[in-house]
């Protein structure tokens, strides 16, 4: 806000108005007391309507007016005068001149007394406000600083000095860049700080020590009473601590959201972990009934298989599909079992492509089958990694298979490792901040690519869900990724699918190495 | 040749029926069956088997239980026994390896081909 500057103000004072009035009425009592002034009624009204613009006049301040009509009056007197004494008629009685002069002198004389009084009173008063504005800005805690449109400093506060390391004394007559970085400021055109007129920044100023702090500076032109810019007017507010605080809930928001986003992600596994479990659980209690009835069947497939006469073809190969059938049932039920109890097995540290190459090699008579080529990126001096190669095996042969499948006219199987540093919040108690601090640890992925026909995302979701398949009846158990999920939660690992944009599966598992072992 | 006598023990009638059935049908074996754990030893001692096929988990006792019955008897201690049983674990039947207490095991549904073949091998 631009101030404009109201002293020294005028204005009429009411007793000014009542002395005017007051004026009017001494000559009219004393034409009603002298009758024969009347017939001068011309001479009445001009001083009639001289009085009271001298009074106003003077109470206003404007003195050439003031100074007009005392002389009006005074030449209209003594000519009035002059004709009486030089024996002419006398146009007014000796009285009405008496009287006129008499006015003149009281108006003047209450006009000047008044204007004292009222100069006095005024002085005082501006004089007690003035020092009470001056010690009201000393105790501020808000430093105020006010400098001339040179950008010199014609008053700081206490607050303001104290703030920055000075006195008061000696700041008087600095340039106001004494608290800013860059120095000295420039002076600013009147143009450019009436067009400035007020603005607010968040900025940082220089002690005297050097040192620095976060202010909040609020500034405002300060225009005369004509308009013209004559200063400018700052308020300085240490924001250090609303800084610290403003951080502080920053930093406070963004560990909540991490830990809400790990709590989300931890109940997710929770709610995996309890479903899979669940099934498991059912699974082994299931087996157990199944696997007695499936010995019968095979036995007695078998028994029925030894009395066959040559010659009855069909029979044999409905016996050999029934002998099938129970591998096959046996097959799930195992899946069941491997996925209820995947806990026996020893971790060990193992390097990931060997593993990798390995399961490569189990499945690459179905690759090449199904004109799947192979692109291998294995990092060389992987670190290795606590896991179990006969489980990880499995878990990538069922992966590799599962591409395989998804790609049955053909593609490309790539298969990556690589390893990267692990990078942990720590906090440092000398540090506002926290660092990111690097850790013995590293994280080993394998990524696994294919250019089939990709997850629909409606059922990204459900692929670890236990017998879901998207498989033909009888391709699949639907336990596959299950029980590799399981694995790979076992291992401290993840899994994640995800649709590649051109197309395809990427599939990534991490696992956590201690580099320091 | 002279019969081999075989003793199978499993509370599922089913199973030492068809496994009878079958083992009797090659020809070589003469098989008694015992649905009742707590019978096993009685029927042991009255049978005199070459072998006792022993199921691990039954109602009344188990087969471990029986084993070390058996292993008790001076008349039956150095009968082979081959454990046969639904559970699936390795932990679950405490094995270690392929055998449990010393004693191999086959885990059901087993083709009875391999089952003679677990037989001969511990007759041998």
């Amino acid at each position: 806000m631009t101030t404009r500057s109201s002293y020294p103000a005028k204005s009429v004072p009411p007793r000014a108005l009542a002395l005017s009035v007051a004026s009017l009425a001494v000559p009219v009592v004393a034409a009603l007391a002298f009758p024969g002034s009347l017939g001068e009624l011309g001479v009445m009204l001009w001083l009639l309507a001289l009085v009271p613009a001298f009074l106003l006049a003077y109470y206003r301040g404007w003195w050439g007016v003031t100074l007009a009509c005392g002389v009006g009056m005074a030449v209209l007197a003594l000519t009035q005068s002059v004709a009486g004494i030089l024996g002419r008629q006398i146009q007014e009685g000796p009285l009405f001149f008496a009287v006129v002069v008499i006015y003149i002198g009281i108006a003047l004389g209450i006009g000047w007394l008044t204007d004292r009084l009222s100069v006095a009173t005024g002085r005082k008063q501006i004089e007690e406000i003035r020092l009470r504005l001056v010690k009201a800005l000393e105790t501020m805690q808000l430093g105020v600083t006010i400098t001339d449109t040179n950008r010199k400093i014609i008053f700081s506060n206490p607050a303001e000095a104290r703030n920055h390391g000075y006195t008061v004394g000696e700041l008087v007559g600095k340039n106001v860049g004494i608290f800013a970085p860059s120095g000295k400021l420039k002076p600013l055109e009147k143009e450019e700080l009436k067009a400035l007129s007020s603005w607010k920044r968040e900025s940082i100023n220089v002690r005297k020590d050097g040192s620095t702090f976060p202010v909040q500076l609020t500034s405002d032109v300060v225009l005369s009473a004509s308009g013209d810019p004559i200063g400018i007017v700052t308020t300085c507010e240490d924001i250090t601590e609303r800084k610290e605080r403003q951080k502080q809930l920053e930093r406070a928001t963004r560990e909540l959201r991490k830990s809400h986003g790990d709590l989300q992600a931890t109940q997710m596994r929770l709610i995996e972990a309890e479903k899979l479990e669940s099934v498991g659980r059912l699974a082994a209690g299931v087996a157990h009934e199944v696997k007695n009835p499936l010995m019968v069947i095979l036995t007695g497939v078998k028994i029925l298989t030894q009395h066959l006469q040559d010659g009855s073809g069909d029979i044999r190969v409905l016996l050999d599909d029934m002998t099938d059938a129970v591998a096959r049932a046996d097959a799930v039920i195992c899946g069941l079992l491997d996925f209820a109890r995947p806990h026996d097995f020893e971790l060990v540290p193992e390097d990931l492509n060997t593993i990798v190459e390995q399961s490569l090699s189990l499945v690459k008579h179905e690759m090449d089958k199904s004109h799947v080529t192979l692109a291998k990126e294995l990092a060389p001096d992987l670190p290795k990694v606590n896991l179990n190669a006969f489980k990880i095996q499995q878990v990538l042969i069922n992966l590799f298979t599962n591409a395989v499948h998804a790609m049955p006219e053909g593609g490309e199987l790539t298969v990556r490792s690589y390893s990267r540093p692990v990078r942990q919040l720590a906090s440092n108690p000398n540090s506002v901040e926290r660092e990111n601090l690097l850790t013995s640890e590293s994280d080993v992925i394998l990524e696994v690519d294919d250019t089939g026909t990709g997850i629909p995302e409606d059922k990204l979701a459900k692929i670890f869900d236990p017998f879901f398949t998207t498989k033909p009846t009888g391709k699949g158990t639907g336990l596959g990724l299950s029980v590799s999920w399981q694995i790979v939660e076992m291992h401290g690992a993840s899994i994640e699918f995800k649709n590649r944009d051109e197309g395809g599966v990427t599939v990534t598992i991490i696992f956590r190495s201690d580099a320091g072992e | 040749m002279e019969k081999r006598r075989i003793l199978v023990v499993d509370d599922e009638a089913i199973i030492t029926r068809t496994l009878k059935l079958y083992l009797e049908g090659t020809g070589s074996y003469e098989v008694r069956t015992e649905n009742e754990g707590s019978h096993a030893l009685q029927a042991a001692r009255e049978f005199n088997p070459d072998l006792i096929m022993l199921d691990l988990v039954m109602p009344d006792t188990d087969g471990a239980t029986l084993a070390s019955e058996f292993r008790g008897d001076s008349k039956l201690q150095n009968i082979p026994i081959i454990f046969l049983t639904a559970l699936v674990s390795k932990q679950e039947v405490g094995a270690q390896g392929k055998e449990i207490g010393g004693h191999p095991f086959l885990a059901k549904p087993v083709d009875p081909e391999k089952v003679v073949e677990c037989i001969e091998e511990q007759l041998q």
